[in-house]
């Protein structure tokens, strides 16, 4: 290959087709000076886009690959809810943004700037809310049970209660242990470390180079908030007010995300595992899929994106796509825990989300449509008000989340309602994940019955967990053409556990809408296109067997047990993480 | 010539390739470091902000793809979702690059009494057993680089579509939805370009 220095030769513009002959036909001698440079200069380009990596550097990334591939699935995930949230892998120096929810493994740092906020969920539960101008590195809890550093800034904990092992905090001044609680813990950079204790009990224990002192552990209760200072700690009760008051940051932000947004996604969050929803198949209006990057243009290269089941006879491989046109309706009744302790019914609600566009990997745009809401004051039939909108009037409005280049642009709509990036991303992710953990992703017969267990965390929520079992059969065929479709049909139980609380304002009165211990019965079938791998849901019936909450929830992490038609039993866990 | 990787030419086995990443298998790491770590390091050399955090962001690609991985997602083309994820990850710094944090707190370990938890940290690489030929290349590689990011961002856009992505002018042109024939122009300027800048810093150094 001739690679004359391109450096000695003058520009010269040259013609697109003789160009593009230089570049089609490289063997091609260049026929002047200029094609001659314009090769040299091609073949630099190309040689500089593909020297190898140096062996320092291919050493690096295998060890990171492999770390990432021979440690435990990282048990732990950074959710910004607010702002811009930063990441910083262990061996790393860069910063790397986090716009969705990420798993992370021990030794990464992550870093919330003012203004921002995001939230550590933990496979058993817990939860860390960090404030903005936090600084905290993730720690590996199996092998000495430190969960995080803080190194600076305030965070929030709700610690799920702890059967083995410990959950711990290491500061600059010492160490917060704790089984089974949530508190408040500043450590500022030439502040004195606050520890507000919510509920539950911790331990602080100082480090034992601070001030020359020995470690003597202090144990904090619930209410008592410690001030520790050069080696002097101070502690005393708090009423309850106070206690509210400096706690109220994190439970504004605890319940749903933070932000104006929260509210919504809640309810939308509570509305779409609850098994009172149905996917339907939105032919009108749905948009083909749209390849926006080279890399989607190559994947989709076959034509419109499809992840069609594979049918060999009488056998179907079902895939799970979360694909354009695909769409959910939730519809859900929720009931509220008024002042006097009493639930009563608090709203009922439709609503439907469609991915309107979608690439792997690549942007998506979700249209997120109120239908109709029947909000019902707590003595009476009126309209909700709600501090951050007024939910019935978004009634026939739609929000569209629209997510380009991995960035999603939350939707607002002024005065009233807004859905952020992550909140988008978490409904799109549910939906696929749902279904997938229903349909087997093996061949199956007509006639062949499973099961499929389905548990997880509710990530917004302190202590949520919901659990479903669904016995499933491949119920056989129906249509013909382009619209046969194989029919799945299932019975369904299921339940939350845990609070979910959201707060709201009523008329000058602050409610907590409360929804735990649900249960339900569920039947209902899914139908499948094989020609086009489009999934429909739809309900058939529903039952629920507690009067006093009605709805649920799904997370972002999943425990899958399925028992597959061929006898064998798969079980994953999987955390929702868009692509 | 066969130095473009071609999207069509998709290497054998992408999914015996994610099948042995999935299972932990060194020589599969290998070979995912072989197919993509230049294009993704010259990538975000030429896209980044930071041109200097370019290898960091490379990682963070590799990692972001063995998480969807291990996951069970379906992966249809391994390319083309590796340089999904790093146009997003590149597109997400630009956005955000005026609000990024500085990083310096970060290095300062509070915890100077016990060893670090989690992984062994990997340390930067050290220059090669060969230091002066690694500088003429590094040199050689910067001053591309330097010429390519100083190029507007359409033309930029092509010439890495073309060299790094290794798409021919049709599927350039349908891409990006342009004529074919403004590719091949635009490529041409771009290389017009590329030619004059690295001539002037060519004489710079000489005159150096």
């Amino acid at each position: 290959m001739t690679n004359p220095n391109p450096m000695n030769n003058p520009v010269e513009p040259i013609e697109p087709a003789v160009l593009k002959a230089l570049y089609d036909n490289p063997a091609q001698p260049p026929a002047n000076d200029a094609t001659q440079s314009a090769a040299g200069l091609r073949d630099n380009l190309n040689a500089w886009a593909n020297e190898p990596a140096s062996a320092d550097l291919r050493g690096r990334f295998r060890k990171a690959i492999l770390l990432e591939s021979e440690s435990a699935p990282a048990e732990t995930s950074v959710v910004p809810v607010g702002g811009t949230t930063w990441l910083r892998r262990a061996g790393t120096r860069s910063l790397a943004p986090v716009t969705s929810i990420l798993p992370v493994q021990a030794g990464s740092s992550v870093v919330v700037p003012a203004g921002s906020r995001a939230q550590i969920h933990y496979a058993d539960g817990s939860l860390l809310l960090l404030d903005g101008g936090t600084e905290l590195r993730v720690g590996a809890r199996a092998a000495d049970g430190e969960a995080a550093r803080l190194r600076n800034g305030r965070l929030f904990a709700w610690i799920a209660p702890q059967s083995s092992g410990r959950f711990a905090i290491r500061t600059p001044q010492g160490q917060v242990a704790v089984l089974g609680t949530e508190f408040d813990l500043a450590s500022i950079a030439g502040r004195p470390l606050d520890l507000l204790v919510a509920g539950g009990r911790v331990r602080f224990t100082p480090r034992t180079a601070t001030a020359g002192i020995a470690p003597t552990p202090t144990e904090v209760g619930a209410g008592q908030w410690l001030s520790f200072n050069n080696g002097h700690k101070n502690v005393r009760q708090l009423n309850s007010r106070e206690l509210g008051r400096r706690t109220a940051w994190a439970r504004e932000s605890g319940t749903g995300g933070g932000g104006k947004g929260g509210w919504i996604a809640v309810i939308l969050a509570l509305l779409i595992a609850a098994g009172a929803y149905h996917l339907y198949d939105s032919q009108s209006g749905s948009s083909p899929a749209k390849s926006t990057t080279p890399a989607a243009a190559a994947q989709s290269s076959g034509g419109a994106l499809a992840y069609p089941a594979k049918v060999e006879g009488d056998t179907v491989t079902f895939q799970h796509p979360t694909q354009a046109g695909t769409a959910i309706r939730y519809r859900g009744d929720a009931t509220q825990q008024g002042p006097d302790g009493k639930f009563v019914p608090e709203s009922k609600v439709t609503m439907e989300v469609r991915v309107a566009e979608a690439t792997p990997g690549g942007s998506s745009k979700i249209e997120v449509k109120l239908v109709n809401g029947d909000e019902l004051e707590p003595n009476g039939n009126a309209k909700r008000r709600d501090p951050r909108g007024h939910l019935s009037s978004l009634i026939g409005t739609t929000v569209m989340v629209t997510s380009a280049n991995g960035v999603v642009q939350g939707a607002e709509i002024p005065g009233k309602a807004t859905i952020n990036g992550s909140e988008a991303i978490f409904l799109a992710d549910v939906l696929r994940y749902n279904l997938a953990a229903l349909i087997p992703n093996i061949p199956v017969k007509p006639g062949q019955e499973w099961d499929a267990n389905l548990s997880g965390i509710i990530p917004q929520h302190p202590g949520g967990k919901y659990n479903y079992q669904t016995h499933l059969k491949f119920d056989g065929f129906e249509g013909d053409g382009a619209n046969r479709k194989a029919r799945i049909v299932y019975t369904s139980t299921g339940n939350v556990e845990g609070l979910v609380m959201l707060r709201e304002s009523r008329g000058g009165r602050e409610f907590q809408v409360r929804m735990d211990q649900r249960k339900f019965n569920e039947t209902g079938r899914i139908l499948v296109n094989l020609a086009t791998g489009r999934i429909e849901l739809r309900e058939l019936t529903e039952t629920t067997t507690n009067e006093l909450s009605r709805s649920t929830m799904n997370g972002t992490q999943v425990l899958q047990s399925t028992k597959l038609p061929n006898g064998d039993t798969r079980t994953r866990t999987v955390k929702i993480v868009p692509e | 010539m066969g130095m473009v990787p071609q999207v069509s030419e998709q290497l054998p086995n992408d999914e015996a390739l994610v099948s042995g990443l999935r299972d932990g298998r060194t020589a599969a790491a290998d070979e995912l470091i072989d197919r993509f770590a230049t294009p993704l390091v010259r990538y975000f050399r030429v896209h980044l902000p930071d041109p200097e955090s370019a290898e960091d962001m490379a990682q963070e690609v590799f990692l972001r793809l063995m998480s969807m991985i291990r996951r069970g997602s379906a992966v249809k083309s391994l390319y083309s979702l590796v340089f999904t994820i790093a146009r997003n990850l590149a597109s997400d710094i630009r956005k955000m690059h005026s609000r990024a944090p500085r990083v310096e707190s970060l290095d300062e370990e509070f915890e100077s009494d016990d060893a670090p938890p989690g992984p062994v940290m990997v340390r930067l690489a050290a220059p090669g057993p060969n230091p002066r030929e690694n500088a003429a290349a590094t040199q050689r590689n910067s001053r591309i680089e330097e010429a390519l990011r100083a190029l507007p961002a359409d033309i930029r856009e092509i010439v890495v579509l073309r060299h790094i992505d290794g798409l021919d002018g049709k599927t350039i042109a349908a891409t990006l939805g342009i004529a074919e024939g403004t590719v091949w122009s635009r490529l041409g300027r771009g290389l017009a370009e590329l030619r004059k800048s690295l001539s002037s810093a060519d004489s710079g150094l000489s005159q150096g």
